[in-house]
């Protein structure tokens, strides 16, 4: 696009308070599949879209984090504020600005448009969830809301994609409504909204109490805490007992593809052994994790959807603010048992910067979905299936137990860095409760689809061409001809295991965990994945055909996979995360603290773990 | 052809292994090279070093500018493509100004 083209095209700004459908709507507008969720806080970054009004005028849509009110206390906020003054770097000043409206909580979101209108810009207001509010009895005066702000009011239901094209039609006009407001004071805004309630908004207050009654129960300091743990630990048990049939189809699946790829080589070939013991025992090894990631997620996109999630911060604001963090950390800690990376982003909402680099540092703790592959590879190896108390299962439990592990494990660190703050000043959580929600099924199957993709993307990419590399590290020099091990022994990759299982001995790891931690590093999936490639090229025909899990079982004690699962509870098996914990702090020191202190902490634990289940078992 | 198919694996997982590592290191060294052959005598050569560029640029993420890296909105891996109507993209907010610290 030309320069003149790119000044010709309007450039509109979405903005509101969090938890508006802000995202929904740019979503909508643009195509897009960015994330939304029924909680405050999900966009933390401007986005930008670009689409067409019904007359082809071209829009650049920017979405912009949730804020509620210009004067910015976190840096989220600060974003929307520099945005919307035009000041912020390398942004253009918004043409107009799409007040986006939850028309469920007018007291609250008229408070910020009253605030936005005092910076004088052209302003529509998209009155969203307006589907909520009839169902919540709630009955709003459009025309009259309309006419006392001097602004077009545009009904919509974002993610049911109701209302956009009459927003778009109102957007592709020219003559732009500026509301000329001169700033006043918060009492007097709130004494206007008053005001503005009075005229336009009449409530049938029997409708509302489901969501009363719901939270007496889920809010209540026992019960509340009791639902919440019977959720999570569901939540585990589902990931082992629904998963199995659609594992085994995977596995099934993995060996006829394997065979019939190879078979046209012969089998002493280099590519043979690239397909059979790199690509096909490494992702195959992988792959099969697919059903339980699946499943993890949704729950954690039910739980999203639903808006029970800042309940559980409610819940458990007590017990993070004795360990030091805020409550306002929960959701980034939330997001980290997806992956780290969005969990540190999400900390970009944390107001206090201490208590934001806290969270920064205990973020990786958090048990991200890259750790499933391993967690329940040694699970199943080691851990029996049977049932426990004949309700449980015992895999279910150790993993819920693993899960826990990383949540105490974080709470204990940022205890001990709450001491290590001069400032030890506190600050109560601020969070608002949104309604709940049903989820919708057609978000949920998307939601899905774009966790499956993005594993197999990781699959396909990152962790196949790791897998290539360690192939050939583990098949060359080839040994001479009078060499009696191995030939992985011989290789670049066995003499980089041998030395680093020197240093990994206390731990109980063998020399074949070691090479699998290197390009674990990359993430941490593909430590499965190298761990297959390296028992692949190691051991015999008998072995190659036995599954990784079985073949493990035999050959590691359980004291060494006690060890590991600790070492992966701890460790940044992940350098995307210590780049991004670098972006976020803009510190390189920081970044080396984390490391440092997670791998003292992962190297110290596992070795605990490993000489004490060594003396219980002797 | 087993050579030929073996080694071009193995390129491609280096290139994906230094791009997880490293994406800017790596859009950067490709920048400088094109532009060094850009500037070269050779015709070939000139158009090479301007297909790395561009080659490049469309390597950097989220669509920043593989000169700077940050995004420009106006070279061609910033500016988002018009070709349909709707399209999106996400920009990475510049982020701390100071480092973090908790003192």
């Amino acid at each position: 696009m030309d320069m003149a083209s790119h000044a010709a095209t309007l450039n509109i700004a979405l903005v509101g308070n969090p938890n508006c459908g802000k995202t929904a709507l740019f979503n909508q507008l643009t195509g897009s599949h960015q994330k939304v969720a029924n909680y405050a806080g999900v966009t933390v970054e401007r986005k930008e879209g670009l689409c067409q009004t019904p007359n082809g005028s071209k829009l650049r849509i920017v979405d912009l984090p949730g804020a509620y009110s210009l004067d910015a206390v976190s840096p989220d906020e600060k974003v929307t504020r520099d945005v919307l003054r035009g000041c912020y770097p390398g942004e253009r000043e918004p043409d107009v600005m799409v007040c986006v409206v939850d028309a469920t909580n007018l007291r609250l979101h008229l408070r910020f448009v009253l605030e936005l209108m005092t910076l004088n810009r052209p302003m529509i207001i998209a009155l969203n969830m307006m589907d909520n509010a009839q169902k919540q009895g709630l009955d709003i005066n459009v025309a009259e809301l309309e006419r006392q702000l001097g602004v077009p009011v545009v009904e919509t239901v974002a993610i049911k994609r109701q209302g956009t094209d009459v927003l778009l039609n109102a957007l592709q006009t020219s003559q732009w409504i500026t509301p000329e407001v001169a700033p006043i004071s918060l009492d007097e805004r709130h004494q206007r909204v008053r005001e503005l309630l009075g005229t336009v908004l009449r409530r049938q207050p029997e409708k509302q109490r489901l969501d009363e009654q719901l939270d007496a129960v889920l809010l209540h300091p026992f019960i509340g805490l009791v639902v919440l743990a019977t959720i999570l630990f569901f939540m585990f048990q589902a990931v082992f007992a629904w998963a199995a049939p659609l594992m085994d189809g995977i596995v099934g699946g993995v060996e006829t593809l394997g065979a019939l790829v190879t078979a046209p080589f012969p089998e002493d070939s280099a590519i043979h052994s690239l397909l059979s013991d790199g690509i096909f025992a490494g992702l195959g090894n992988v792959l099969v994790f697919l059903p339980q990631i699946l499943i993890l997620f949704l729950f954690i996109l039910v739980l999203e959807e639903s808006g029970y999630l800042p309940r559980a911060a409610y819940l458990l604001d007590r017990l993070m603010f004795s360990a030091g963090l805020t409550g306002r950390a929960f959701i980034p800690l939330l997001s980290s048992f997806a992956c780290a990376i969005p969990g540190i982003m999400a900390t970009r909402s944390i107001q206090d910067p201490r208590d934001r680099l806290t969270t920064i540092l205990v973020a990786p703790l958090m048990t991200c979905s890259a750790r499933l592959p391993v967690y329940t590879l040694l699970i199943a190896a080691f851990i029996p299936k049977q049932t426990v108390a004949g309700l449980f299962n015992l895999q279910g439990l150790v993993l819920f137990s693993l899960y826990f592990f990383g949540i105490a494990s974080a709470l204990i660190v940022a205890y001990i860095m709450k001491f290590m703050r001069r400032d030890k000043s506190e600050h109560a959580l601020l969070l608002e409760l949104p309604a709940y929600r049903m989820p919708n099924i057609r978000d949920l199957i998307f939601g899905l689809t774009e966790r499956g993709k993005i594993f197999l993307k990781r699959v396909g990419g990152i962790i196949f061409a790791l897998t290539v590399i360690l192939w050939v590290l583990s098949s060359f020099p080839s040994p001479p001809a009078d060499f009696t091990g191995s030939a992985i022994d011989y290789s670049l990759a066995g003499r980089i295991g041998h030395f680093l299982a020197i240093i990994f001995a206390p731990l109980g790891f063998n020399w074949q965990i070691c090479i699998a931690l290197v390009p674990g590093m990359a993430a941490r999936e593909v430590a499965v994945s190298a761990l297959g490639t390296v028992y692949a090229m190691s051991g015999s025909e008998d072995a190659v055909a036995e599954q990784l899990g079985q073949l493990i079982s035999q050959q590691w004690s359980l004291p060494t996979a006690l060890s590991l699962l600790t070492w992966f509870v701890f460790a940044p098996q992940c350098i995307s995360t210590l780049a991004v914990i670098k972006r976020e702090t803009n510190s390189w020191k920081t970044m080396t603290f984390a490391a440092g202190y997670l791998f003292a902490l992962a190297y110290f634990a596992s070795m605990g773990v490993y000489q004490l289940s060594l003396y219980l078992i002797s | 052809m087993e050579t030929l198919v073996l080694s071009g694996l193995i390129g491609w997982s280096v290139w994906v292994t230094l791009k997880h590592f490293s994406p800017k290191l790596v859009q950067r060294g490709l920048y400088t090279l094109g532009s060094h052959w850009a500037k070269a005598h050779s015709p070939l050569l000139q158009k090479l070093g301007q297909r790395l560029i561009s080659f490049a640029q469309a390597q950097a993420a989220g669509g920043h500018c593989g000169s700077t890296g940050e995004s420009c909105n106006s070279c061609q891996a910033c500016e988002p493509q018009l070709t349909s109507p709707q399209h999106a993209k996400t920009q990475a907010s510049p982020t701390q100004e100071e480092p973090l610290h908790w003192r």
